[in-house]
């Protein structure tokens, strides 16, 4: 008991960064297991789309609770039909986390500088604009 | 991104004398679009991909300033996405709890029949 409490403590004082991301990765956790038992395109509690609702346009996102439902199945033509960005972009937000965590020291600057630089930053954010344009107009 | 928490840059690197890059908030500008606040999480993208360019040209303060809007961008969103969330689950819930007491008024008899 006295052990945990020096762990709380030390996590809460040496860095309240890990507290918060291990808040998220227990979600992401929750989120992975309701998004396994359950479909989103037949249960009706999971939230609709707010853009979608109001302007009645698809945004980037649109699809991606169906196709992460289709992945976790391992279904990936169907994920890819609902929603192609999130199948990229899951893994690269993941590094993201990732870097934000373990990059104090600058071991992986390296890694850094190829995928968060100046042109691969420029290419994601255009090939989200770009999904999102050629969404709603094909 | 990650060097440091804030986006000031109060340390200095001594070797080349620049200030340490303020992080750019590309992934959770990323994540903000996908979850159904693409208005800001595209805005947000934009002042993120300023950081790294305004840093890469020397214009220190400028990231600074693109860093700090593109994390106001973000935290609004992700504030009115949580927000819109927990109003449809509680709204979701209290119309299935309505719904539950209409069936039960409109079948008293049926429910009463004694």
């Amino acid at each position: 008991m006295k052990r945990v409490f020096t762990i709380i403590d030390y996590a809460l004082r040496e860095n309240g960064k890990i507290i918060f991301f291990a808040a998220i990765a227990v979600l992401l956790v929750a989120a992975i297991f309701l998004f396994y038992f359950f479909d989103p395109s037949r249960v009706s509690f999971f939230p609709r789309c707010p853009f979608l609702t109001v302007t009645g346009c698809e945004c980037p996102g649109c699809g991606s609770q169906r196709a992460i439902h289709d992945a976790l199945h391992l279904d990936f033509q169907a994920a890819f039909k609902h929603n192609a960005l999130i199948l990229f972009l899951a893994p690269y937000v993941l590094l993201g986390v990732f870097l934000q965590l373990f990059n104090a020291g600058g071991r992986f600057q390296k890694i850094e500088n190829i995928f968060f630089g100046k042109r691969a930053a420029l290419v994601v954010v255009s090939a989200i604009i770009l999904y999102w344009i050629g969404r709603n107009v094909f | 991104m990650g060097n440091y928490g804030g986006n000031v840059f109060a340390v200095k690197d001594d070797a080349k004398q620049k200030p340490i890059r303020p992080s750019n908030w590309l992934w959770q500008a990323i994540v903000l679009s996908l979850c159904c606040m693409p208005v800001f999480g595209v805005i947000a993208m934009i002042f993120a991909v300023q950081v790294n360019s305004k840093y890469d040209l020397g214009d220190y303060e400028g990231a600074v300033r693109a860093a700090n809007l593109a994390r106001m961008f973000v935290i609004v969103g992700l504030a009115l996405g949580i927000i819109y969330v927990f109003f449809i689950i509680f709204s979701t819930l209290m119309g299935g709890l309505i719904e539950v007491i209409e069936a039960l008024v409109r079948n008293e008899e049926g429910i009463y029949d004694y």
